[in-house]
């Protein structure tokens, strides 16, 4: 059942992401200027990249360098100051459904029950309550949540909560998923488990994910690419590729490669952490 | 034994409320009570005297009707003018310096004034009932719009729903448990203000009005009898409402409380 759902939305993105050399967001010299007061705080200082579709990319970076308004931009929830955001060839100029936005806490609808906040997004869609219900209970398999869909979120761990809302994200099938440290407010087990669970939903839907952490260890287990970002003004400073074979067990952690990647992203983010740290205090 | 009885809360206190009232009864049989203040069973023995002479019942339902029409005229005006303002930056500017202002006044005071104008007549006390109703429900309604997690609306932007749609799914079911709690406020006032403006003027009617003739005329039995009718009318109405919001906001309840 699960494997074959898995199929089915690998499907949906094959058909998403027909052109292969199409990238599926590029962004361009984006910069982003907050006005305070009369003050000018620059967040975000020419940032470029590009992901292809269905990669993993993960955002690393030290507290305070602008990754989530990054990701905010991404999403079209803020305005870039200037440069360009494209996804999939189109110009981002505000929010929408092909881009699938999870935050760090699960923001679930607490006056309804876990399986209609996962499918009210589809009842948005035009999709009528009785499928849409049917497709909530499919994704609530695929984040293994079967047999809570009646619960009230409030009734559900902080782990729990957060695999409801990607399976409401998911629901839009958007083509990119935006994650702004999804598991950062979740206990250290549960985060592990979290990961792997996100490595084999990601895996079984294809979609292009940009996934922001401050961890290394979840920036290298999770990601196909890792951009690590510098403290404020943020920009990115380095771009690695993770050659990890998948799909990814925990035991990867303890892999020499593993380690290697670990050290030398925290030779990289050590400088911008100790900057922001006591340095650009504003 | 007694852990099993404090288990089930109701009939814990079921049972103090129950053992008050022996207590109050054995004062009267032990001729500590002042003659104004009638003892359970005497009471009892006036709530039956006026029920059957048609005196309270008659009574209750003139409060009743009087009290219900203001507080829900209050109550209404109260949420929608709490939402608009909640959700609208130039309808907020309009009403909130308004309400700021009038919010501190003691709504009774303007009884004589709106009698003035209307006599003493059942719409200038359902009118002064719907002021008073007005203010709490406008006031939580206000605020559960404006303290509403902003990434809630993100979320629905997200899924680009419409804004009809944000605002009856969204934004009103995350006020719903500060309206709700505005008009419990408000059902409890429009029961005091009923009483008020009852006892105020001739020939008003309602429990009021029967318990401030029994003060006048030392008939302690009525009075007595009208300050029961207060009192359950004013738990029932409380229940009813406590059960019907608990409906509609019990994922937040469980939100608040772990369980329901």
């Amino acid at each position: 059942m699960e494997r074959a759902h898995a199929d089915d939305l690998t499907e949906v993105a094959a058909g998403l992401t027909h052109s292969l050399d199409e990238l599926s967001v590029s962004v361009t010299d984006l910069t982003k200027v907050f006005r305070r007061g009369n003050r000018e705080v620059t967040a975000l200082d020419g940032v470029n990249f590009t992901a292809r579709p269905g990669e993993f990319v993960t955002v690393l970076g030290p507290s305070g360098c602008g990754k989530s308004t990054l990701l905010h931009i991404l999403g079209g929830f803020e305005s870039a100051s200037t440069g360009s955001v494209e996804v999939f060839g189109k110009s981002v100029t505000g929010p929408g459904r092909e881009r699938g936005m999870v935050f760090q806490s699960a923001t679930l609808f607490p006056w309804w029950t876990i399986q209609r906040n996962v499918a009210w997004p589809l009842e948005v869609g035009g999709m009528g309550r009785k499928a849409s219900r049917a497709r909530a209970d499919d994704l609530l398999e695929l984040v293994g949540l079967t047999g809570f869909g009646d619960a009230y979120p409030g009734e559900l761990s902080g782990g729990m909560q957060q695999r409801a809302g990607i399976a409401r994200t998911l629901s839009l099938e958007p083509q990119v998923l935006l994650m702004d440290e999804p598991f950062g407010a979740l206990d250290a087990q549960t985060r592990e488990l979290m990961q792997e669970e996100l490595n084999r939903i990601w895996q079984a839907s294809g979609t292009t994910v940009v996934f922001i952490t401050h961890d290394i260890y979840e920036a290298v287990f999770l990601g196909d690419r890792v951009l690590v970002m510098s403290g404020r003004p943020g920009r990115i400073v380095a771009d690695i590729s993770i050659d990890l074979p998948r799909p990814r067990g925990h035991d990867v952690k303890g892999s020499p490669e593993f380690s290697d990647y670990h050290a030398r992203l925290w030779n990289l983010l050590r400088d911008e952490a100790i900057a922001s740290e006591f340095l650009s205090r504003d | 034994m007694i852990d099993a009885i404090l288990d089930r809360k109701w009939l814990a206190s079921l049972l103090f409320a129950l053992l008050l009232i022996i207590l109050w009864q054995c004062m009267d049989v032990f001729e500590l009570l002042p003659s104004y203040v009638l003892s359970p069973w005497d009471i009892l023995d006036a709530l039956v005297a006026t029920t059957v002479d048609g005196t309270l019942p008659l009574a209750s339902v003139q409060s009743v009707l009087l009290q219900l029409s203001g507080f829900a005229v209050g109550a209404i005006a109260g949420v929608v003018l709490g939402l608009t303002a909640g959700v609208s930056r130039w309808a907020e500017d309009f009403i909130d310096p308004v309400v700021s202002l009038t919010y501190p006044l003691p709504k009774i005071a303007l009884f004589p004034v709106v009698v003035i104008w209307f006599g003493y007549t059942d719409f200038s006390r359902a009118l002064v009932i719907a002021t008073s109703c007005f203010f709490p429900v406008f006031v939580n309604a206000y605020a559960g719009t404006r303290s509403i997690e902003p990434r809630l609306l993100w979320v629905a932007r997200n899924a680009d729903a419409g804004k009809a749609r944000i605002f009856l799914q969204v934004i009103l079911r995350a006020a719903m448990p500060a309206v709700s709690n505005g008009i419990r406020i408000s059902l409890a006032l429009s029961f005091i203000l009923t009483y008020a403006t009852e006892t105020l003027g001739a020939s008003a009617g309602g429990l009021g009005n029967m318990i401030e003739d029994g003060f006048n005329d030392l008939q302690y039995g009525p009075l007595w009898a009208g300050i029961v009718a207060f009192a359950i009318l004013g738990l029932v109405a409380d229940r009813i409402w406590g059960r019907l919001s608990a409906l509609w906001t019990r994922g937040q309840l469980v939100e608040a409380m772990g369980r329901v």
